[in-house]
Formats: C-alpha cells, structure tokens, sequence
C-alpha cells in the first residue's frame, strides 16, 4: 500500500478582514491533536503531542458559552520528534524566515484541515492577573474559554491573546530569562509559538521564557498563533435565508470562493478530534499519578502580570464598539437603552459590568470616575458589589479616600462592599512595589555561548535566483541553518559548481 | 459521537463532485463553487444499504453509489460516522438487515485491556443452523399450544366418535397423545417451511457475511465490529432490556427480542467462553 505523504500549502488571502495567510494541510501524521477522553465521566477532551498528554479540558457540555476547565498535565515538547520540529521551526522564526517556509514542519504533523497563521499580541495571563504558568497543573475553569462568548456578536471574529502553558515549571531557569530576551526575538519582538485552543485561549508550544522575560522586562509579547478554521460559516441572505458562505474560527472568516473544491474537500472531510493510534499510552500516562510539584515559578511574575487586562475586559473591549459619554450617562441614570438602542445588553446588572470592565481596558480614569458615581447613586446599590471588586484591582488614592469613606459613613447601603473596603486598606500601606529592574538584575547573565544568525529566506528571492545568484543564495542559506563547518562548505561549493557547469552549457 | 478513530471520507464522482461524510454532511462540486454543507442535525434521514448510502437532505436526496467508494473500508467507514452522527442528532437511520450491530447504537467508551477480545469470520452454517434455531424457538410457546390443543381435540373427537368405557380408555388416550405430536410435528413443517421462504432474503444475506470481524466483550458492554474499522473507544452498553441464548454454535444477545450480536463459539478458548458465560449471565437473563 502505497504509504500518503503529508502535504501542506500555504496562500495568501484577500478577505474583507485583510490578507490572511492560510494553510491547508493533506494527509498529515495526526501526530498534535485533540481527542476525546472516552471514559471520563464528563465530556473531557486532550490536546496530545505524539503519546504525551499536553492539556486536558472539558467540552462544551451543551452549552455554547460554556467556560471550559483546564489541567495541563505535561509537556509539547516531550517527545524528541515534536520537540526537533518545534526547535527547528521557532529558530527559523528567530532568524527571519518567512511563516511560508518553516511552519509546515510542524503543520504537517497536526490534524488534516485549514489552520490561519498570524502574528498575535498576547498577555501571559490565563485571563486572571496571574502569570500563565504560575498554575499550571492546577485544574482550573478559565474565563471566555468558550466558542462563543456572552459579550461578543456571534458573528464577529474576535482575538485570542491569553495562554495555556505546556512546559512543566521544572523547565523553569533564571538563566534562560535573560537568554531568551536576546534570543527570542523576531525582529525585535519577544514572541512565542502558540495553537490556538478555544475562545480566547492559545496552548504556548515554544517560547515560555520568551515570555518570561516580556513580562520581566515590561514589553509586549507577541506569538505566532496558529489557529485552526473548522466552523461552517453561515449567514442570512438578503432574503433572510440561511446560507453557507464559507468557514471560520474565532478570529477568522474565510469564505468558500477562496478556496478551491481540493481545499474545500479536505477542510470539511476534518473531524473535530480523532483518536490516535498512541491512544492508549495517552490514557494510560493521564491515569498514572502526578508526581508532586518539585518547583515553581518565582512570585514575581504574580505581581508583574497584575497590570494585564482579564477576560471580562478583553470581553468588552471586543464586544463594545463604543461607549459615548451619553451612553456612560444614561448607564449612571440606571437606563439601559438611549434613543430607543440598547447601549450594551437589556440586563442593567451585565450592561454597569461590562462597561466597567471597558473603560478598565481603555481608561483607568473614566474607569474611576463611572464607578465612584455609580457608588454615590443609592438606587445603582445592586452593582455595588461588582464596581467594588474592580475598584480594589486599582492602588489608587481615590480609590483609597472613597474607600476610608465609606468605612467612616456606616452607611448601610455600603453593607455589601465593608469587607472588601477594609481588606482594600488594609492591604493598601503593605503593598510593596517590586522593581523590575531590580529583579532583571538579580537574573543570571545570559550565557556567551548565543550567536544569533542572520537566516537567509528562501521565499521571495527569485529575481535573484534569475540573476545567477541562486547557488551563492542557497550557500548562505545552508550556513544560516546552523549547518556550519566543512560540510555546508561542501555543499555550497557542490551546488556552486554544478550551477555554473549548468550555466556553461 | 462515536468512532473517532475514523477520519472523515471523501468520495467523488466521475464529473468531479465530492461527497463528504465526516463531523458535517457535504457535496462539492468539482469547480469548488457553491458546496452543499449540511450539519448532521440537518438531515432529514440517512438511508445505509449493502454498499450504498443515501441521505436525504434539505429535499434533496444525495446517493452515494457503490463504485465511488475506492474500498470496503471507505464504505465501511463513512457507513459509521453517518449512522453515528445521524443517531447523535436524532436524525432516523435506516439500515439493510445485517449481522452485526448497528452503528448507530454504539457510544465511546475505553474498552478495558483486560475484556476479551476476538477476531474471526462467521461460519455460513452456524449462522443459518443458530438463525433458524432462532425463528423456531421464538414458537416454542405456539408449538407447545398446537400439541396441546390437538390432543384434546382428538380425545373429544374419541369420545364422540367411539365413546370412553373401562376397556379402551388407555389406547384412546394414547392415541389421543400422537395426535398432538402429529399436529406439533406438521405444524413445526409448516413452519419451517414458511419460514425459509419468509427469512430466505435475511439468510442469503447472512450466508454472503465475508468481513472480519473483531470482538470485545466486557462488564460494561460489548463491540462487534469489522476488523478494518475496529476502534477500542467504541462500545454498545448492555441493557436492562438484553437477554441472550446459547445454541450449539453462537451465543446471540437479544435486545427487545432481536438479535443485536452473534458470537460464534469456535472463536472463544476455553477461558474466554467462561468468562463470556459469566459477563452474560451478570448482565443479561438467559432466555
């Protein structure tokens, strides 16, 4: 029987959200993959890498905004087939080298289907003011983990900037902080290489201290998000008859008359998970019991993540397009609708919370101001409680008077919000800023040993390729894989000579 | 959903057009434009022959004829996840009579390392010997009737005819007794008979049975499924509603009276056929 090669192509496409690089993947090795845990007792699901359980989480259970619960249980990278493609493609990426060329490495090895490959800001939370791989192992139901989420149209795409760590903490190594802030950069952003899971969340394959050292050195972290497009996108016509336009995911759409009837076949021949032929030694490895925690992650990263928005505030931001000081207005009055609209939702509870957590992403200010008049409106009093709670995420001094105010009122309206007051001041003399700089220091240097190389892409020289520069090209290209000493020489002047013996002909 | 170790299957035509079965039901043209897709919840019916499969869906019937599947396994295959994903959704699954269990019926489950597995084909005679076992047991109730209700017949007809006294009561009596083993003896002819020409069809269909087959039996349910598309994730529950029977060759599990599962005998060692004796008698009453 003959043995089906994977096959992975890569386009560009025009789509009304932009140019989108997609890449459709054919007979693939179904070596990454999400299959069920059939004998769970609730729908569980897990994200393997070859026979290793990467991270176990439930299903939707029937409800389509339901959060889901997250365990990570071990390693991407743990089995040394994954972890070479992983390593070979993140270091290309490090290099330069364009999505086109080294991503269907590790394409190849995950399921058949459509996956969309873009350059995606993250924050290394899990959607919490906690790093991302403070917790890992601890099983947890993480915000807006769902297909769909409450606050965002159901129609419109939407960004996944959180992460879901599969590097044990035991990989965990001052030294690589400060290696991976010059190591790990493409073009001079610290990134990450991440697989899109649900809702707002990515799985981060490579690039864990990448991540470590943005949040250390209080800079964006970006990853190259692959995010698989498996949905049927449907639609209401003119006529208001529903029609299938094409498929997406949570941050695309792409429409059918993209693609052609081959591509189109082998996105909906896909299966939302299949169980692989290492099944049984994935079981077997997710019963086995946990050994105990050995290491963690320093507690600074804690207190550096407390600043990154949560999910309820990447929510709104995405759900809300906008909220004019009128809207802000009538919210304050308790209206849910301004000029016969509905400003956010008909719920007044849902609309103070999630304009709160609005202007929290985008104002801190307005943010305080909107709060401390909703705390002065006795007839808002059901909100209190929420307002509060956001309120004590803020050190400011505002927050502190109104806060010291209201313990010396005893009023009784405020009876909801004492204790959450008390704790607020309680805490706010000890709070001890942690310097940053201070922590970058204490870090070990970063080894000597690291000498970055400039990789020379293949994709997009072929006028230079037609100039006859096409075998000095491909040497240099050689000598930027790593592939140094006699043998890249060897090569290179090989493919040298047999190019000029061609051009002599 | 059941039968994830199964990819989705793409059959085509000669004018180009796709037909794919997978977690959707989908028809795309060869020019790629304007694909029918149809979630499974969608489809009004899914009708499954010996090798053919029809699904009628948003009044359009779509068949998918024998030769554009490249293998048994294709067919197989998209067999499965059709009739799975169809019962998943509610959606009403028509099946040709067939030996093994319907597809439909199973649900994904870890069968255990330590059921007992399996693998073999069916002997042609000891399913037409278990299957007629079959048809004539379920009138053992009739036949015990008919014998009974003849011998009194024929001691009234006695009576009548030559009248009981002190001298001939015996041989009436006796006569009486073959009267109605006559009668259970041409009415289990009779029967036979009509049941041959009633149950020629399922018989020929049986007879022609030439898959593999893989068994696991354990003390949460059991598979029977063709070895080509065999997965030890799917498994049909027992049911309080499951009895079974012994006959010379097979066990066969009845489930509201019909045969959902043979096992033939010749495939179990001497271990295996206790412990399968032993998870049945667990699970099932013996009918």
């Amino acid at each position: 029987m003959a043995i089906r090669q994977p096959e992975v192509t890569a386009k560009h496409i025009n789509t009304d959200d932009g140019d989108i690089l997609i890449f459709t993947v054919k007979n693939s090795s179904n070596r990454i993959g999400i299959c069920p845990l059939n004998s769970a007792k609730d729908d569980m699901y897990c994200l393997y890498a070859y026979d290793d359980p990467v991270v176990v989480f439930s299903g939707n259970s029937g409800n389509k905004y339901a959060d889901k619960i997250v365990c990570e249980m071990g390693s991407m990278t743990q089995t040394s087939i994954i972890n070479t493609a992983v390593k070979e493609v993140y270091d290309q990426l490090c290099a330069g080298a364009a999505f086109e060329y080294c991503l269907p490495n590790l394409l190849k090895m995950m399921p058949d289907g459509l996956y969309a490959v873009s350059w995606q800001k993250c924050y290394p939370t899990m959607g919490e003011n906690m790093f991302f791989w403070s917790g890992y192992g601890v099983s947890k139901q993480i915000k807006c983990s769902s297909r769909y989420i409450k606050l965002i149209d159901e129609n419109k795409t939407y960004s996944a900037p959180f992460l879901i760590p599969t590097a044990k903490p035991v990989s965990f190594e001052s030294a690589g902080v400060m290696e991976a802030s010059q190591k790990c950069r493409r073009g001079d952003e610290l990134f990450g290489l991440s697989l899109h899971l649900s809702g707002f969340y990515s799985v981060l394959i490579k690039g864990h201290h990448a991540a470590c050292a943005a949040v250390v050195n209080d800079e964006p972290f970006y990853t190259v998000q692959i995010q698989p497009v498996k949905d049927i996108w449907k639609a209401e016509d003119e006529e208001g008859v529903m029609q299938t336009l094409g498929l997406c995911s949570e941050s695309f759409k792409i429409p059918f008359s993209v693609l052609d009837a081959s591509e189109i076949s082998a996105v909906l021949s896909t299966r939302a998970c299949r169980i692989p032929d290492t099944y049984p030694s994935i079981r077997k490895k997710i019963s086995a019991p946990k050994p105990a925690k050995s290491k963690g992650i320093p507690s600074q990263y804690n207190v550096f993540c407390e600043g990154y928005p949560d999910a309820d505030m990447i929510a709104s931001a995405q759900g809300i397009d906008e909220l004019t000081p009128p809207m802000l207005e009538a919210l304050l009055m308790g209206e849910t609708t301004l000029d016969d609209k509905v400003i956010i939702s008909e719920n007044y509870y849902s609309s103070v919370t999630a304009a709160c957590n609005y202007l929290r992403y985008h104002n801190t200010n307005d943010f305080l101001t909107f709060s401390l008049n909703i705390m002065k409106n006795p007839e808002l009093s059901a909100t209190y409680s929420y307002v509060a709670t956001c309120m004590a995420k803020l050190h400011d001094k505002r927050v502190k008077d109104f806060f010291t105010e209201v313990i010396a009122s005893g009023d009784p309206g405020y009876a909801s919000i004492i204790s959450v007051a008390k704790s607020y001041i309680d805490n706010y003399e000890q709070r001890q800023e942690i310097s940053r700089e201070e922590y970058a220091k204490s870090l070990p240097k970063a080894s000597e040993k690291f000498d970055r190389k400039n990789f020379v892409s293949l994709s997009g020289v072929s006028e230079q390729i037609k100039n006859g520069q096409g075998a000095e090209l491909l040497a240099m290209h050689i000598g930027s894989t790593g592939n140094t000493g006699e043998g890249a020489e060897l090569i290179a002047r090989h493919i040298s000579s047999m190019v000029s013996e061609d051009t002599k002909k | 959903m059941s039968f994830y170790n199964l990819s989705g299957q793409i059959m085509q035509d000669d004018d180009g057009t796709s037909y794919i079965i997978a977690d959707v039901f989908s028809v795309v043209p060869a020019d790629g434009e304007n694909p029918f897709v149809c979630n499974w919840a969608d489809v009004d019916s899914v009708r499954i022959g010996d090798s053919v499969i029809t699904i009628n869906a948003d009044g359009n019937s779509f068949t998918i004829k024998p030769e554009l599947f490249e293998s048994r396994k294709q067919f197989l295959s998209a067999k499965a996840i059709a009739s799975s994903c169809a019962a998943m959704n509610g959606v009403p699954v028509h099946n040709a009579v067939e030996l093994l269990p319907e597809k439909s019926l199973y649900v994904d489950f870890d069968i255990p390392d330590f059921a007992i597995f399996t693998k073999g084909q069916y002997s042609t005679k000891e399913i037409k010997s278990s299957l007629l076992l079959l048809l004539i047991g379920k009138t053992a109730r009739i036949l015990w009737t008919v014998g009974i209700l003849g011998g009194i017949a024929a001691l009234v007809f006695f009576h009548l005819l030559v009248g009981f006294d002190e001298l001939n009561w015996w041989y009436l009596a006796i006569g009486s007794f073959f009267c109605g083993v006559g009668a259970v003896v041409i009415t289990y002819l009779f029967m036979l008979v009509v049941s041959r020409i009633k149950y020629a069809g399922i018989l020929k269909q049986y007879q022609k049975y030439e898959d593999t087959v893989t068994f696991a039996i354990c003390e949460e349910g059991f598979s029977a499924c063709e070895s080509e598309i065999y997965g030890a994730c799917n498994i049909i529950k027992w049911s309080n509603r499951d009895t079974y029977m012994e006959t010379g060759s097979m066990f066969i599990v009845l489930r509201r009276n019909k045969p959902v599962l043979w096992i033939p005998k010749s495939l179990l060692n001497g271990h295996q056929y206790k412990r399968v004796q032993e998870i049945f008698a667990l699970n099932m009453s013996e009918k």
